[in-house]
C-alpha cells in the first residue's frame, strides 16, 4: 500500500498533509488534523458518499484552496510558504479534473485540451500532432473545432481529461473522471490512467463508484464526516 | 500543416467592454481637444507676443488741434535718425479713423475730435531705446506718446500663461480621469473574466502570462479608443476652424492645425493607450494577487 495515513513516510512523499483543518470563514471545520501522504507513482482512489469532502480535499491538494491550518506539501515544497510564482510552477506539474470541468466556452475543444501546453509559451506546431492523437483516442477527433456549449457531459468531460494529461504531469488528480461517460469509456480511461501511472504518474482519483474499484491494484483513501481513514475500516 | 490562427483566450468583443471603449473615445476626444487648444493657444500667443516685440506706435499731438505736417515730418526726420528702428509707416488718417470703428460704430466722428497723427515703428528690440527716443522729442518740443507695448507683451504673457496652466491641468485631470477609469473597467472586466483566470491559473499559467493577456487587450481597445477620440476631435477641430476663420469679425484671428500638432496628438493617443495598458497590467497582477492565497 503506497497510501500512509496519519504518518510520515516524509521522504517518499509527492504529496503530504499533516494535521491539515479547512473551514470556511466561522462555519465548523470541514475537515480536522487530517494527515495523509501518498508516495510517487501511487495509484490511490478516493471514495466515499457523495457530500463527504472528496472534492475539497482534492482541492487542498492540487493548491486551489489553501488550509486553515497544518500543512500541505507538494513535491516536497510547504505550499503555503513558497512563493506565488514557485505555486505556479508546481500547478502546472499537476494535472486536474474537476467535477465542472472548467472548460473555457469561446475556446475549441483542442484549444482547451492544449490550454496548458499554451500558457507554458509552447508553439501549437511543436504540440499539435501528439495533441490531436490523444484527443481522437478519448473519442474526440472529429470534435477537435467545438465549443464546449456543444458538447455532451461525456464529451467536456472528456476534454477536461485530455487537458489534465497533455503536458504528461507529475501528478494526475481527478474527481469522479467517469462520472459521465459510458462504462466502456470509463474503462478506457482507467486504462489511460493506469497507463499514465505505469510510466511514472502519481494518480489519484475521487470516486463513489466501487465498480471502478474492482480489477486495479491501487490504494486506497475513505474520507467520512471530515475524517480520512486508510482501507474501509472507518 | 497549415496551423490556423489560435482563438484569443480572452474573448475580444465583449458587452462589457463596449461602454468603456465610448467612455475612452469620449475622454481622448476632450483631451485631445484641450492639447488643441493649448498649441493652438500657444502659437496664437506667441506670434502676438513676437508682433508687439518688433513693434512701437508713435502718437503725436498737435497743440493746435489740426494736424501739424511740419510737426509729422520733423518727427520722421527724428525717427530716421534713430538707432533700432526698421521701418517708419505713416497711418492715415482714415486709416486711423477706422481704427476706433469698432468702438462707435459707423457714426461719422465729429470734425471737433483732435485726431492725433500715428506713425507704426518696426523695431529691433535689442537696439531700440524708447525713452531716449521719447526724451529727443520731448526736447525738440513735440508732444508725443511712445508705446512700445511692453506693458501689452507682459500682460499678454501673463495672462496666456495662466490660461495655459489652466489647459495643461484639465489635460492631466482628464489622463487622471482616464487612469481611473480604466482601471475601474479592468477590474469590472477581471471579474467577468473570473473563471478563465482560476482555469489558467489550475494550468499552471504565471501571473504574468495572465497580466499580460489582459495588458494586450486593454492596449488594443485603449489605442482604438484612443486613435478615434483623437481623429473625431481633429474632424472637429477643422470644421470649427473652416467655420472660424470664414467669420468677418475685426480680430483677424486666422487659426490652423499644423503637422506638428498632428503628431502631438498622436503622441497624445500612445499615451492614453499605453495609460490603459499600464493600468490594465497593474490591476490585473494586483487583482490576482489578492485572490486567495492557494
Amino acid at each position: 500500500m503506497n497510501s500512509s495515513i496519519g504518518q510520515g513516510n516524509q521522504a517518499a512523499s509527492i504529496i503530504r498533509l499533516d494535521r491539515v483543518s479547512l473551514r470556511y470563514n466561522r462555519s465548523p471545520e470541514v475537515f480536522s488534523d487530517v494527515s495523509l501522504s501518498l508516495a510517487p507513482q501511487s495509484f490511490t482512489f478516493l471514495t466515499g458518499p457523495s457530500g463527504a469532502g472528496k472534492s475539497t480535499l482534492l482541492k487542498l491538494i492540487y493548491l486551489a484552496l489553501a488550509p486553515t491550518r497544518g500543512l500541505v506539501e507538494i513535491f516536497g515544497h510547504d505550499s503555503q510558504a513558497i512563493s506565488r510564482a514557485s505555486r505556479q510552477d508546481l500547478k502546472s506539474r499537476i494535472g486536474v479534473v474537476s467535477q465542472d470541468f472548467a472548460l473555457i466556452p469561446h475556446l475549441t475543444v483542442f484549444e482547451n485540451a492544449t490550454l496548458p501546453l499554451r500558457a507554458v509559451g509552447r508553439k501549437q506546431t511543436s504540440y499539435e500532432t501528439d495533441a490531436k492523437e490523444l484527443l481522437s483516442w478519448v473519442g474526440l477527433g472529429e470534435r477537435l473545432d467545438a465549443l464546449p456549449p456543444t458538447l455532451s457531459g461525456g464529451e467536456a468531460q472528456r476534454v477536461a481529461i485530455a487537458r489534465a494529461v497533455m503536458n504528461q504531469p507529475d501528478i494526475l488528480i481527478a474527481d469522479e473522471p467517469t462520472g459521465n461517460v459510458d462504462p466502456e469509456m470509463g474503462q478506457k480511461l482507467l486504462r489511460l490512467f493506469t497507463e499514465m501511472n505505469r510510466t511514472g504518474t502519481t494518480v489519484l482519483i475521487a470516486t463513489h463508484d466501487a465498480g471502478l474499484l474492482k480489477g486495479i491494484d491501487a490504494d486506497l483513501l475513505q474520507i467520512k464526516s471530515g475524517a480520512v481513514r486508510q482501507g474501509s475500516a472507518l | 500543416m497549415n496551423t490556423p490562427k489560435p482563438t484569443p483566450i480572452l474573448p475580444p468583443g465583449q458587452p462589457e467592454e463596449r461602454p468603456l471603449f465610448v467612455i475612452m473615445t469620449i475622454m481622448a476626444f476632450l483631451a485631445a481637444l484641450t492639447l488643441m487648444a493649448t498649441l493652438l493657444g500657444m502659437r496664437q500667443s506667441q506670434s502676438w507676443q513676437n508682433d508687439l516685440k518688433s513693434a512701437a506706435t508713435l502718437q503725436i499731438f498737435t497743440k493746435s488741434g489740426d494736424t501739424n505736417e511740419s510737426e509729422l515730418n520733423k518727427a520722421i526726420q527724428l525717427l530716421e535718425a534713430t538707432s533700432g528702428i526698421t521701418s517708419i509707416d505713416v497711418v492715415s488718417d482714415q486709416e486711423s479713423r477706422a481704427l476706433i470703428r469698432p468702438w462707435i460704430g459707423n457714426l461719422d466722428l465729429p470734425t471737433d475730435i483732435d485726431m492725433p497723427s500715428l506713425i507704426r515703428l518696426n523695431i529691433d528690440r535689442g537696439k531700440f531705446d524708447a525713452s531716449a527716443l521719447a526724451g529727443t522729442l520731448q526736447a525738440e518740443g513735440l508732444i508725443t506718446e511712445l508705446d512700445d507695448h511692453a506693458q501689452w507683451s507682459q500682460n499678454l504673457s501673463h495672462t496666456w500663461g495662466r490660461v495655459r496652466l489652466a489647459l495643461l491641468s484639465l489635460l492631466t485631470l482628464m489622463i487622471v480621469s482616464t487612469i481611473a477609469i480604466a482601471s475601474f473597467a479592468t477590474q469590472s472586466v477581471l471579474r467577468s473574466r473570473k473563471n478563465i483566470i482560476n482555469v489558467l491559473g489550475q494550468v499552471g499559467a504565471s501571473d504574468h502570462y495572465i497580466a499580460r493577456l489582459f495588458v494586450n487587450r486593454f492596449m488594443s481597445l485603449g489605442f482604438k479608443a484612443a486613435i478615434t477620440g483623437v481623429v473625431l476631435a481633429i474632424i472637429f477641430a477643422v470644421i470649427f476652424l473652416l467655420w472660424q476663420n470664414a467669420g468677418t469679425d475685426n480680430t483677424g484671428l486666422k487659426l490652423s492645425l499644423k503637422v506638428s500638432d498632428i503628431i502631438w496628438l498622436l503622441l497624445l493617443a500612445i499615451i492614453l493607450g499605453g495609460i490603459s495598458a499600464l493600468t490594465a497590467g497593474r490591476n490585473t497582477l494586483s487583482t490576482i494577487r489578492k485572490l486567495p492565497r492557494s
